[in-house]
């Protein structure tokens, strides 16, 4: 009996020493393990540029937790990265992207955006204080009633690609300048993104040509433009194979003035020249998103290396668009803190270009809307010239630039002067530029 | 307007009339003989561009074989979406295949975006340099398109007063009756899908080495066939061909005038035409599906 009863002891002892061992261990398990950061995305998952920012968050977050997590302030975070399938332009499926981010998934910060209805994304961030920094190309984004919204990627201040170009192409000996677009909204705001540029480096503006967005036969578009007799053709958001059957049609209506034909990569460029031979295209400048080989920057280095590991392969179409994560990721290791509040507040105070895939990304208030936060962004680009046939990388476009042509072109130097009074002059990333506040004068 | 760019916007106008001509006749030709309205006629145009594309550069193999591997696989694909799914379908009214010919359309289009994404599939020219007409230059792919075009349409012209193709036009008339007379409605169909579908891959492979493939690129010249359906006549071919040209050109000038409302222009004459002609310039109304 009592050897039972020791035995039976002793099995409780075991136990009990197991239950602590177990609790003991579990304590310590919970104790250590880092913590969540979501990182949300809204992007069209139909289109090169979603996809590849999908891979780049991907990426971003294998980075950070092979090496146990992101160390922010005196805590390590394991980045998960949270994509959202928001279609292009969509309404619907923005909003439910979105709730479901938000409401659902408890996502804080929307660190980048390509193809979502920012209007319909801020409906619910802004209640819920969750950041939005997005791409958005109207003001509406940049009221100052929102809090929580940052224009991460726009064009308001995105005057600067054009004018670079522009001011080449007018050193070269052009006088007249036409844009092409299509007729959609976008066409429309690149156009007049273009013909306000292209007015401060001093060219004369044609009527503007819009085709219907179905068009596949340039044909007639062609001989209209030949018939203008412009020295300078600009195509800002003509996309995709209409690149090609616009240059291809250009060559057959005899057309002889230089092109800018939009951003361009090697590949598009390469059917180009399939159609109409390099000599035709000597000599373009083009806006061009691939920091491969051009940025010498070590961190960009490194990731466009690491991108390659992973992926074996090299795209480039993501790497403009991901300029609002690198503004998300100077603010969260500034402020080492992941408090969304903490966040806003510094990049809302931004006083500095933060460096991108691009060059330089900037944020800059808003006095024209009487919003003084810094929430609307120059974004970094770059410009490349056509050789051969290829692209050759030519130079990047400063921030200044970007943000003061912008001002010039939109008309509104005094509303800034005001501001600039006020809050004092911004200062500027160390890159050459065109254009200087002097200039403003003229 | 100067006498050069009425010329070049002249053969714009056919060059892209050509194209809407031979993807209209075989839409015409299979909605006239089989009543299926083919919503899938602007992929397999797309398709005959991407095949062409393929030959041509990315096997390395010379035009003209890419020219007959389209139009072959384009057929035969037609072929093989009439016996597997048309045929069944069609006992279950025109609506029934007319959805699944959507649904057909779709599949063709997204498994083209997931095997070519958004890049163009691009093919050198046929011929190089410009043909000059005076101060007019010209772009001879052009020309080869038009020139194309008419080929295949006298040939399909000829093809119709085969014993085949005027069983196909009995059929077209009447089926019930054509089928009394002994004709095998069965193959009839089967081979109008094939020759209707044939039609795209022609006119996909004729325009890629002036224009590049897309998987856009079906969308637009569909809408326009249509139209060409609607004015040249349902059912008529040589309604479709007169009409395509009237299109083409209409589209062609239009833009010179009115810019990007050249498209509105376009709807804006079809429908006083059909206020006018509601069966076409040369076609009869058809049977109200149903009745």
């Amino acid at each position: 009996m009592s050897t039972i009863k020791g035995m039976t002891l002793a099995a409780v002892l075991v136990l009990v020493v197991l239950a602590a061992l177990f609790f003991a261990g579990t304590y310590r398990v919970s104790a250590a393990a880092p913590k969540e950061l979501k990182i949300g995305a809204l992007v069209n998952l139909k289109s090169q540029q979603g996809i590849e920012m999908q891979r780049w968050f991907n990426l971003f977050a294998k980075m950070y937790n092979e090496k146990g997590g992101w160390q922010i302030g005196g805590e390590k975070y394991l980045v998960k990265p949270m994509i959202y399938d928001c279609g292009y332009n969509e309404v619907q499926k923005t909003r439910s992207a979105a709730e479901r981010a938000v409401l659902q998934d408890g996502v804080k910060f929307i660190v980048a955006t390509w193809g979502d209805v920012a209007e319909e994304t801020v409906t619910v961030t802004e209640p819920n204080h969750a950041m939005w920094m997005g791409v958005s190309f109207r003001d509406e984004l940049a009221d100052p009633k929102l809090k929580y919204a940052i224009k991460g990627q726009g064009l308001f201040f995105g005057y600067g690609m054009g004018y670079t170009i522009q001011h080449d192409t007018k050193a070269k000996g052009a006088k007249t300048d036409l844009i092409l677009d299509p007729d959609s909204q976008f066409g429309k705001i690149g156009t007049m993104q273009w013909t306000g540029s292209a007015k401060v480096a001093g060219l004369q503006v044609l009527e503007p040509i819009f085709f219907n967005t179905s068009t596949t036969d340039f044909g007639p578009i062609a001989s209209k433009i030949k018939a203008s007799n412009s020295d300078f053709l600009e195509m800002p958001f003509v996309t995709g194979d209409m690149i090609t059957n616009v240059i291809s049609s250009l060559k057959d209506a005899g057309y002889k003035g230089k092109v800018y034909p939009g951003n361009i990569d090697p590949v598009v460029l390469d059917n180009i020249v399939k159609k109409v031979g390099k000599e035709y295209v000597e000599g373009w400048e083009c806006v061009y998103y691939d920091p491969k080989g051009v940025v010498k920057d070590p961190e960009i280095v490194a990731l466009i290396d690491a991108y390659v590991k992973e992926y074996k392969e090299w795209r480039s179409e993501g790497c403009f668009w991901m300029s609002p994560w690198f503004l998300f990721k100077d603010a969260v290791e500034s402020t080492k803190s992941v408090d969304v509040d903490t966040v806003v507040k510094y990049l809302q105070n931004s006083k500095k270009g933060v460096k991108t895939f691009e060059g330089y990304s900037q944020l800059f208030a808003r006095p024209d809307l009487k919003n003084y936060k810094t929430i609307d962004s120059a974004p970094g680009c770059m410009v490349a010239i056509i050789k051969d046939g290829k692209l050759v990388p030519l130079k990047v476009v400063a921030v200044k630039d970007q943000y003061l042509v912008s001002i010039k072109a939109m008309d509104k130097v005094d509303v800034y002067e005001k501001y600039w009074q006020e809050y004092g002059k911004p200062t500027f990333p160390p890159q050459p530029s065109l254009y200087d506040f002097a200039d403003m004068k003229m | 307007m100067t006498p050069d760019l009425f010329v070049q916007l002249f053969v714009n106008g056919l060059m892209s009339g050509g194209m809407y001509a031979l993807v209209a006749s075989g839409f015409t030709l299979i909605l006239g003989v089989i009543q299926v309205f083919n919503f899938a006629q602007g992929d397999f145009y797309m398709l005959g561009a991407f095949i062409t594309f393929g030959v041509v550069s990315v096997l390395g193999l010379p035009y003209p074989l890419a020219i007959l591997a389209s139009l072959a696989g384009i057929a035969l694909l037609g072929i093989l979406f009439h016996l597997a799914v048309i045929q069944r379908t069609m006992l279950q009214g025109f609506f029934h295949t007319l959805l699944v010919t959507v649904a057909f359309g779709t599949l063709i289009n997204q498994s083209a975006l997931l095997s070519f994404g958004f890049r163009e599939g691009v093919v050198s020219p046929v011929l190089h340099g410009t043909l000059s007409l005076g101060s007019v230059n010209l772009n001879p792919g052009k020309v080869v398109v038009i020139a194309g075009a008419i080929v295949v349409m006298v040939a399909l012209y000829i093809f119709m007063k085969t014993k085949m193709g005027t069983a196909m036009l009995a059929a077209t008339e009447n089926r019930d009756v054509a089928g009394l007379q002994g004709i095998n409605a069965k193959r009839i169909f089967w081979v109008t899908m094939g020759v209707g579908s044939g039609l795209c891959g022609i006119a996909g492979a004729l325009i890629v080495p002036v224009l590049s493939a897309s998987t856009t690129m079906g969308t637009n010249v569909f809408t326009k066939s249509m139209l060409v359906v609607l004015v040249g006549g349902t059912g008529s071919m040589s309604g479709a061909l007169l009409a395509a040209f009237i299109v083409g050109l209409l589209e062609s000038f239009a833009f010179h005038f009115v810019g990007q409302f050249n498209l509105l222009a376009l709807f804006v004459f079809v429908a006083i035409l059909m206020f006018f002609r509601p069966g076409g310039l040369l076609g009869k109304p058809l049977p109200v599906p149903g009745q």
